[in-house]
């Protein structure tokens, strides 16, 4: 789909340039996650109203993997040589990134997407809760 | 949809003969219009206390223009801080989905603040034009919920 | 006394299963027994100061209730994981589930309340109601064993017990699942709406039937067992001051009540607890009406309005609580228990006091009284946002003065010391109840409040 990014000064100033020279009122521009309103009144300043319920940004934001619930965070896997835990570095969707330990349970914590892994959030053998956030994930698509 | 293509309809617009032109490209939709009411003229179908809005004839194609005046958009703002709910409970189809008519007094929403369940009704009759995505999550007192033109 | 028994491990260590003013509460008696404390938050209670003074916290879901703090395996998995060995449940919430209580035990841990068959017999109205009068406790007219199925055997225990009569759910209670009958043409009906009701509320069609007083007050007494047989009660309160079932201002003594008629009545309420081997803190709940007092329910747990009898009785009841759980017996006998002046407490909760209509949101600013015979139990401050998932209750306002009189005008001045903005309090209401005549007098019965908001409503 579209990469124009609708809330750019840019973009919104070119298309009222287009506007005006061609004589038309106004614009509208919908998406999920925004709009964009562009009203030329004669005469006038244009009217320009931008909203977003997702603020469209070049780079898509950093995707967080929280713990699904409280138990002691272990990083990485003891079986996998020291260079295979070092950051940044990609993931894939169904990789292991740690895990939750749980009485004698281990929770494997998976990636969820695939992308750059660049940073742990929490420190290992800390306690952590329901939601605490462990891992950075930058999407890769 | 690219923004040259954006400006390729916008001078089709300006050269035609045409008041308004939607065109809808997978999920992105552009809608060109013209010969709008002057910020003056406008004011006047307004109803007192109400701030000038520009778009009022938002989603309105030129046949269902109404004859006299322009209809305002109404915004649904939340009285109470709460959590929002979009239908009556879980699983059930929300209350009102987006381009839905409804009339006045009719349920939009609930607002869910310390087990007490606040309905929010529409102030007045319209297709709702804009809808807050919000569905289990909090709003603050004040927040825009709904448009209705 | 024969040394009961006693399974419960020794803690040092108590997770407050609970969130809001009480979770301060629990906390603050737990430091002054040297004990250590883990608090558990739902995700909107990230920021509870009482998070940031606990020796642990935890996160243990999301914001909705039935996710967090009633999430019975979420509980013990943060008990495991912080090493604590003791849960106390405070009120509301898991504070009065059986099988959570059996769970607490069965990982090893204390619960601290009773024992799950305690709170399962006090559960079932019509069980407690049973033990009350085999120890002697006067209760309200009517069988202690369920209605039959049989409309003309139901018709004829009405009559008995003359009308009007209420018909009761066995699983109910606080005000649920009750229906009032006022003549006999009415009541199949209103046996079927509530049979009905009590399936779907509390998973069970068990019905009783009372006679209906017209104007009663609501006494309770306030009693505290160890596990080693001893029992005491600590006195009386009166929480008459009710809107929809719900305690606004609670008193202790309750106003009026002769010391002899009260007198049995405790004294029968510590054999009860004796004869069903009940641990821990509790309070029995009675109607009173003409002199007489009637046995309504059994609350197995700590109560919102424990702080009025502290106040009078001196004796910190959460600490005591606590103590018995860790299997101390009782450092003091009845004879020991005197309790003096009177107090009030008020609850402040985020609502309209107009409308009543609850105003979670940020609290922008904050002054609360202090001085001596005051006390606030709260979790707020500046800054705090009252989250939208639970009760609405943010703070308690405790007075204590010598006379009655006194400790009135001690709450009109703590009341006009209060100030919460940012959200709408009951405060305002509650000032100007503070400043009614019949109240002033006492003795108000418990449609007293509804009635005098009706008053104040018409024109």
């Amino acid at each position: 789909m579209s990469a124009i990014d609708f809330s750019d000064p840019t973009t919104i100033a070119l298309l009222t340039d287009a506007l005006t020279a061609a004589g038309v009122s106004g614009l509208e521009i919908s998406r999920p996650g925004g709009q964009l309103r562009i009203v030329v009144a004669t005469g006038e300043e244009a009217q320009i109203n931008v909203s977003s319920t997702a603020q469209p940004v070049s780079a898509p934001p950093p995707v967080v993997v929280k713990a699904p619930m409280a138990g002691h965070f272990c990083s990485g896997s003891s079986s996998r040589s020291v260079a295979a835990d070092r950051l940044p570095r990609s993931v894939s969707a169904a990789d292991v990134l740690g895990f939750l330990r749980v009485g004698p349970i281990l929770l494997p914590l998976c990636a969820g997407r695939s992308g750059i892994l660049t940073r742990q959030l929490a420190e290992p053998d800390t306690l952590v809760g329901f939601g605490d956030r462990l891992f950075e994930i930058e999407p890769q698509s | 949809m690219d923004l040259s293509k954006i400006k390729t309809l916008i001078d089709f617009v300006g050269r035609s003969s045409i008041t308004e032109l939607t065109v809808t490209e997978k999920d992105l939709t552009v809608r060109i219009f013209r010969s709008q009411p002057t910020a003056g003229e406008f004011s006047l179908g307004l109803e007192r206390g109400q701030q000038p809005v520009a778009d009022a004839s938002i989603a309105l194609g030129p046949d269902e223009l109404p004859a006299v005046g322009q209809a305002s958009v109404i915004p649904v703002k939340a009285p109470v801080s709460g959590v929002l709910h979009r239908s009556a409970a879980p699983g059930e189809g929300p209350f009102v989905k987006p381009g839905d008519e409804v009339t006045e007094g009719q349920t939009l929403f609930i607002i869910e603040a310390m087990k007490v369940f606040n309905k929010i009704a529409a102030p007045r009759s319209g297709r709702v034009v804009s809808l807050t995505e919000i569905d289990g999550g909090e709003v603050e007192t004040g927040d825009l919920l709904a448009e209705i033109a | 006394m024969p040394e009961t028994f006693d399974s419960r491990p020794r803690f040092d260590t108590v997770l407050i299963a609970n969130r809001g003013e009480i979770a301060t509460r629990i906390q603050k008696a737990c430091r002054a027994l040297g004990l250590k404390t883990v608090v558990v938050y739902s995700e909107a209670d990230r920021q509870a100061p009482y998070g940031r003074t606990a020796d642990s916290a935890l996160c243990i879901g999301p914001s909705s209730a039935a996710k967090s703090y009633l999430n019975k395996d979420a509980l013990l998995l943060a008990a495991r994981l912080t090493g604590a060995g003791a849960i106390h449940p405070g009120y509301g919430f898991l504070s009065e589930n059986a099988a959570f209580a059996d769970a607490v035990e069965k990982a090893g841990l204390a619960f601290i309340g009773p024992s799950a068959s305690s709170i399962e017999a006090m559960g079932d109205k019509i069980s407690a109601k049973r033990a009350m009068i085999a120890a002697g406790v006067p209760c309200v007219p009517g069988p202690d064993t369920a209605l039959v199925d049989d409309p003309a055997a139901i018709e004829r225990l009405a009559l008995e017990i003359g009308y009007p009569v209420i018909i009761k759910a066995a699983g109910g209670g606080g005000g649920r699942g009750m229906r009032l009958v006022p003549e006999a043409g009415l009541l199949q009906e209103a046996v079927a709406l509530t049979r009905e009701e009590a399936q779907q509320a509390f998973g069970s069609p068990s019905l009783y039937m009372e006679k209906f007083l017209q104007h009663p007050r609501h006494i309770e007494i306030q009693v505290l067992c160890d596990t080693h047989g001893n029992a005491v009660w600590l006195g009386h309160r009166d929480c008459s001051m009710q809107r929809r079932h719900q305690k606004v201002v609670e008193e202790a003594p309750a106003p009026g009540i002769s010391p002899d008629v009260i007198g049995s009545v405790g004294r029968a309420c510590v054999e009860a607890c004796r004869q069903i081997g009940y641990q821990g803190v509790g309070t029995f709940e009675f109607l009173y009406e003409d002199g007489a007092f009637y046995f309504i329910e059994m609350n197995t747990r700590l109560q919102v309005e424990h702080p009025v009898t502290e106040m009078t009785s001196g004796i910190d009841i959460v600490q005591a609580q606590i103590k018995v759980a860790q299997g101390d017996p009782l450092d003091l006998a009845q004879a020991d228990v005197k309790c003096e002046g009177h107090a009030f407490e008020c609850r402040i909760n985020a609502e309209d006091p107009d409308t009543f209509l609850p105003s979670a949101g940020i609290i922008t600013a904050l002054t609360l009284p202090e001085g001596p015979g005051i006390r606030v139990d709260t979790h707020i401050h500046p800054g705090y946002k009252v989250p939208p998932y639970y009760d609405s209750l943010i703070a308690k306002l405790i007075v204590h003065a010598p006379t009655r009189a006194e400790a009135m005008a001690r709450m009109r001045e703590a009341l006009a010391g209060t100030r919460v903005d940012g959200i709408s309090t009951n405060i305002p209401f509650l000032r100007a109840l503070f400043e009614d005549s019949a109240f002033a007098r006492g003795e108000t019965d418990i449609h007293y409040l509804e009635q005098w908001l009706k008053q104040r409503r018409a024109p």
